[in-house]
């Protein structure tokens, strides 16, 4: 498209605790379909959004398998939003800091996904046409 | 990537210059010295959780009245006071002084919430991609 702009988003949360991550992620869709360049920054927690090994898994509570309680992985939300982008002429960079992700041994993610750190948001924050910090409480 | 050179240090310099550049912006018209932009405050917690909410939404207030273009976007809990309540006055009174206020369709259907203070207005999110897309100083709370 020719008004595709470059947006850039950081993201701190991990998954499973916060609706701010569905809310991110909604944008994050929203801006793929518009066939936008997505850049994403995840630091802290959030570098285990893509991790490679989540994994669906049973409510014995309420007697149901893995299929049927089709549990939400977010990493199949993050590579849909991958796959929404490039349908529609877009891209999503997305970036794991790399001292958050030694930390929390975070190694395996979905492919699409690159190892950085502060210099790249820098970089990003002056090429983007806008900037959105989703920063914890 | 972890031990800046040279050249990364001299693109770093570059994108602050652009970054700088891009905040040169039309004078207020209540201070000349002040700048002109447009706002976006999305809200995700409500008044009842924390009281940095009421403060948050001084912010949006204050920047209206230095003749800024301010929306407020609720969402997730946010979308709480936009129910009829005590809290929801808060909101009336930014809508009152200029503030569009508006609220995420999802989150309020989430929560049940179908009738709205005065003032608010149901929003698809799509709208805050929108100012993403038009260079508004976008903030989180």
């Amino acid at each position: 498209m020719s008004d595709s702009k470059t947006l850039t988003f950081v993201l701190m949360d991990a998954p499973y605790e916060n609706a701010r991550t569905t809310t991110a992620l909604r944008l994050m869709h929203i801006a793929a379909e518009r066939g936008h360049t997505i850049n994403v920054f995840a630091y802290e927690g959030a570098v285990y959004l893509p991790f490679a090994h989540q994994k669906a898994h049973p409510n014995p509570v309420h007697g149901k398998d893995a299929d049927e309680e089709d549990h939400v992985l977010p990493r199949e939300w993050v590579a849909e939003v991958m796959a929404t982008a490039a349908k529609n002429g877009g891209s999503v960079d997305w970036i794991n800091c790399g001292f958050c992700v030694d930390e929390r041994g975070a190694h395996d993610a979905i492919d699409g996904v690159r190892r950085g750190g502060p210099p790249n948001l820098v970089e990003w924050v002056g090429a983007s046409d806008s900037v959105l910090v989703i920063p914890t409480k | 990537m972890d031990v800046a050179s040279v050249d990364d240090r001299k693109e770093r310099a570059r994108a602050a210059r652009r970054v700088r550049a891009r905040s040169a912006m039309v004078p207020s018209p209540t201070n000349p010295e002040e700048p002109v932009a447009d706002y976006l405050l999305i809200a995700s917690r409500d008044p009842f959780q924390t009281n940095d909410v009421p403060t948050y939404y001084d912010l949006a207030r204050s920047l209206k009245e230095r003749g800024n273009d301010v929306t407020v976007f609720l969402v997730q809990n946010g979308v709480l006071p936009a129910r009829p309540s005590a809290a929801s006055d808060l909101l009336t009174a930014l809508a009152d002084a200029g503030v569009q206020v508006l609220a995420d369709e999802f989150s309020l259907r989430e929560r049940g919430i179908s009738t709205l203070a005065s003032g608010v207005t149901s929003s698809p999110l799509d709208v805050v991609v929108d100012h993403l897309e038009a260079g508004t100083k976008t903030l989180w709370s």
